[in-house]
C-alpha cells in the first residue's frame, strides 16, 4: 500500500472561502486549492487514495483522481511505504533570531543634517540590523545619496534601499556608477518622476507619494511567499518585527507612519529604547490574530500594516488598505466583489 | 574563551557568533585570512604556554576552553626573505626548506595543544579523505557503493558491464569546483556512458568509477555529537538532477524535508563517526527503490546550514550552546 505524504515544504492554509497552498521551495508554484481538497489533505493525512476514496463511500472516484493527478504533477506530494510512514515527520516553523533588531526606516527631508545620521546608523549595526531604507520626501542630490551611503561603510548592515522623489540633476549612468561603488545598495527608486521605467534594481515611477502615508498598500505583488516570512508570520508581525525607524524629525519610532514615539535619536540610543520594551509592542501580533485576517488564506504572505488600520482603537483591526475579500475569495474589481466591512455591517 | 578556527566569508560562523554573543559567551574567530604576525611559545617550571598575535590582539591558549574547528588553517605571516650571502640558488632552496620544516613542526605542535581541548570539529581532518571513509563504513556493517579506482581501461570496462546499469565518476578527493576560462569544472558526480569509457585511453590517471544505485531520495544527516538532523532530498523528479542534487537545478529546485533515519541506521553511523574520530560532519545517504540505505561520504566540515533552514533544526543555535557546554 503507498500512503499520501505532502512535500513538508508546502503549507496548505485554510482561508473563508477556499485553500492556499504556499510552495516554499517553488513560489510560483503555489496555488489555491478548493477546501474539499483541503479537508482530503488535513483530515485524510497520510492515508492511501484508496483508504479515502472508500471514506466517501466511492461516490467521489473520479473527482478524486483528478485531485491527486493535480497534486502529482504539481509535485505537492509523494507516496511512501509502510516501514517510512513515520520517517518524515512535520517540519516546524520556529523563527528565533539572534538579532535585535533586523530591518529599519529612516525619512528624511532635510531637516536634519546627514553628517548626524552617522550615529544611528551605527547604532543599527551594533544592534546587527540588517536591512535599511531610506525613505527621502525632497529631491535627493547625488552628493546626498552619496553622503547617506558613506555612513553604512564599515558596517555589516547587508542591504540600503533608496526611496527619493524624482531628481532630473541625477543621471541613471550616475546612479549604475552608484550602485558599483556602494554595494550595499540594491535598490533605488523614484517617485514623481516625469517617465516610469523598471528593472528591478532602477525604478522610475510617475506616482506621486508621500513616503509615510502611502505605505501599507496590500496587493498580491507584495505578497512574499517564502520560509522565512511564512515562519516569522506565525507568531510575528511581519512588518515590525524588529524594526527600529526614524521619522522626518529624528523621533525613534517603530515604522515612521505610528503614533507612538520614543525619543530623538541624538538623545536616546536603541539600546535603550529596546531595554524599555515599549517599541515591541506589536512584534508579536500575528496575522492569526487580527479580525477577517484570520480567516484569509494569505495571511502568512501578507503584510500587516498596523499603521493604516480600519479601527484606529482596535488593536486588531484589519489593515485597511486590502482589497480583498476572503469570505468571497474576490479582489476589489472582480465581479461581484463586496467590501468586507460594508458586508460586516 | 572558545576558540572559533574558520573562514572570512563561512556564513555558518557568522551564525553561531552572532547566538554566541547573543548568550554572552566569549569567543576568538581566527579567520584562515587572519595573518599571525608573531608568537611565543614559552617552556618554564612544568609549564608551557603558547600566545599568538593576530589583529592587533593577542590570544592566549591558556584561556581557550574549548575548540570549534569549523574549516581553514592557521596561516603563519613571518618574515621570510633570505641571509644576504644567501645568492646561490641551491642555498636559497635549502633555507627555504629549512624555514618551512621550522614553521611546519610549530604549527603541528599548536595544532596537536588544540586537537586536545575539548572541541567540535577537529584539525585532524582537515582534509576528509574520502576512501578511508568508505573503508571505515563497510567496518561500521554500513553499505557502501561498488567502488573502483583504476588506471587502465580494461579492468573500468569489467567493472562497468558488471554494473548491469550505469556508473558514475567521482574525484577521488574532496568534492570542489573551480572555474576556468568561462567554462566550469566541477568533481561532483556525474554519470559515466559505455561510450565514454570506449573514448578513454588504455591507461589514465586513478580514475573512481562507482556503481550507480537506483535511488529513491537522498539523505543528508548532520551529526552533531551524537544527535543527527536529517533531511530527504528528493531530487530525481527532475532529469537534470536526478544524478548528485549539487548539480543544482535552478528552475526547479529539490524537495528538501525533514527525515527520521531508522534507529538501526543511525546506531551503524554513530560507531561509523567514533572509529572516525569525529563529533560532527555532514553524512550523504542513498535510499535506494527497496529501501536499503547506502553511505556515500562525509563532509567533516559541510555547510550544514543546507539541512538546518529547509528543517528548522536551528542548528547555528544548538552548536552555539554545544560549544558553551563543552568542557
Ligand atoms: S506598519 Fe504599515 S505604514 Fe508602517 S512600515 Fe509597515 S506597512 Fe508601512
Ligand atoms: S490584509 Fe487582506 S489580503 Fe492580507 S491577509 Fe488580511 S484579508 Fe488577506
Amino acid at each position: 500500500m503507498k500512503y499520501f505524504k505532502i512535500f513538508n515544504s508546502c503549507k496548505i492554509v485554510k482561508g473563508a472561502s477556499q485553500a492556499l497552498i504556499y510552495d516554499l521551495d517553488r513560489v510560483d508554484n503555489s496555488s489555491p486549492i478548493p477546501l474539499d481538497l483541503f479537508e482530503i489533505l488535513t483530515d485524510h493525512k497520510g492515508k492511501s487514495v484508496k483508504q479515502i476514496k472508500s471514506f466517501y463511500q466511492n461516490q467521489y472516484d473520479s473527482t478524486i483522481d483528478d485531485y491527486f493527478r493535480f497534486l502529482e504533477e504539481r509535485e505537492f506530494i509523494f507516496y511512501c511505504s509502510e516501514i517510512e510512514k513515520e520517517s518524515f515527520p512535520e517540519r516546524e516553523f520556529n523563527w528565533n533570531k539572534p538579532n535585535k533588531i533586523i530591518n529599519s526606516i529612516i525619512d528624511f527631508d532635510r531637516s536634519i543634517p546627514i553628517s548626524e545620521y552617522r550615529t544611528f546608523i551605527v547604532d543599527l549595526y551594533s544592534n546587527d540590523c540588517q536591512v535599511v531604507e531610506i525613505r527621502s520626501f525632497v529631491k535627493l542630490t547625488l552628493d546626498e545619496i552619496r553622503s547617506f551611503l558613506k555612513h553604512f561603510d564599515y558596517t555589516s548592515i547587508l542591504t540600503v534601499e533608496l526611496l527619493s522623489m524624482f531628481n532630473d540633476k541625477v543621471k541613471k549612468s550616475e546612479i549604475v556608477e552608484l550602485l558599483d561603488e556602494f554595494p550595499r545598495l540594491k535598490k533605488i527608486s523614484f517617485y514623481a518622476s516625469d517617465f516610469s521605467e523598471t528593472n528591478g534594481v532602477i525604478n522610475y515611477s510617475t506616482n506621486k507619494v508621500v513616503p509615510d502615508l502611502d505605505c501599507g498598500n496590500v496587493d498580491p505583488k507584495y505578497f512574499s511567499i517564502n520560509l522565512d516570512t511564512f515562519s516569522e508570520a506565525q507568531k510575528h508581525n511581519t512588518c515590525l518585527n524588529c524594526k527600529v525607524s526614524l521619522n522626518k524629525v529624528g523621533q525613534i519610532k517603530n515604522c515612521p507612519s505610528m503614533d507612538k514615539t520614543f525619543g530623538d535619536f541624538r538623545k536616546v540610543s536603541i539600546q535603550n529604547v529596546l531595554d524599555k520594551n515599549e517599541i515591541k509592542e506589536d512584534w508579536k501580533i500575528s496575522k492569526d490574530e487580527i479580525e477577517i485576517c484570520k480567516d484569509c488564506e494569505y495571511r502568512y504572505a501578507c503584510t500587516d500594516c498596523r499603521a493604516f488600520t480600519d479601527e484606529k482603537s482596535n488593536k486588531y483591526s484589519r489593515p485597511s488598505r486590502c482589497n480583498y475579500n476572503p469570505y468571497q475569495g474576490l479582489w476589489k474589481g472582480e465581479n461581484g466583489y463586496v467590501d468586507v466591512i460594508t458586508r460586516i455591517k | 574563551m572558545i576558540l572559533i578556527i574558520s573562514e572570512q566569508e563561512d556564513y555558518s560562523t557568522e551564525r553561531v557568533t552572532k547566538w554566541l554573543d547573543h548568550l554572552h559567551a566569549k569567543y576568538f574567530r581566527l579567520n584562515k585570512e587572519d595573518p599571525i604576525k608573531n608568537l611565543e611559545i614559552t617552556f618554564s617550571n612544568n609549564d608551557f604556554s603558547i600566545n599568538l598575535y593576530i589583529n592587533e590582539e593577542w590570544l592566549l591558549f591558556k584561556e581557550i576552553h574549548s575548540v570549534w574547528y569549523r574549516r581553514g588553517e592557521l596561516n603563519f605571516d613571518f618574515d621570510l626573505t633570505f641571509t644576504k650571502n644567501a645568492t646561490d640558488s641551491f642555498v636559497k632552496g635549502v633555507q627555504y626548506n629549512l624555514i618551512h620544516e621550522e614553521l611546519k613542526t610549530i604549527n603541528d605542535f599548536m595544532e596537536h595543544v588544540l586537537i586536545n581541548k575539548p572541541s567540535l570539529g577537529s584539525m585532524k581532518w582537515k582534509n576528509a579523505n574520502k576512501l578511508l571513509s568508505l573503508l571505515y563504513a563497510q567496518r561500521a556493517e554500513l553499505e557502501v557503493p561498488k567502488s573502483i579506482i583504476s588506471t587502465e581501461k580494461k579492468q573500468l570496462k569489467t567493472f562497468f558491464k558488471e554494473s548491469k546499469k550505469d556508473c558514475i565518476s567521482k574525484g577521488v578527493q574532496d568534492v570542489m569546483s573551480f572555474v576556468s576560462d568561462n567554462n566550469s569544472y566541477s568533481y561532483a558526480t556525474s554519470k559515466i556512458l559505455s561510450k565514454d569509457i570506449e573514448d578513454m585511453s588504455e591507461t589514465f590517471f586513478p580514475s573512481l568509477l562507482q556503481h550507480n544505485i537506483d535511488k529513491k531520495y537522498e539523505v543528508r544527516t548532520f551529526y552533531l555529537n551524537g544527535d543527527f538532523y536529517s533531511m530527504a532530498i528528493f531530487s530525481q523528479n527532475d532529469e537534470k538532477t536526478s544524478v548528485d542534487y549539487r548539480n543544482y537545478n535552478v528552475q526547479k529546485p529539490n524537495r528538501n524535508v525533514p527525515y527520521l533515519l531508522p534507529k538501526k541506521i543511525e546506531d551503524k553511523l554513530t560507531v561509523f563517526m567514533n572509529s572516525m574520530e569525529l563529533n560532527t560532519g555532514s553524512i550523504d545517504l542513498i535510499v535506494t527503490n527497496n529501501n536499503e540505505f547506502v553511505f556515500l561520504e562525509v563532509n567533516p566540515s559541510g555547510q550544514y546550514g543546507m539541512v538546518s533552514i529547509p528543517c528548522d533544526y536551528e542548528l547555528d543555535f544548538k552548536i552555539a550552546k554545544h560549544l558553551i557546554s563543552l568542557k
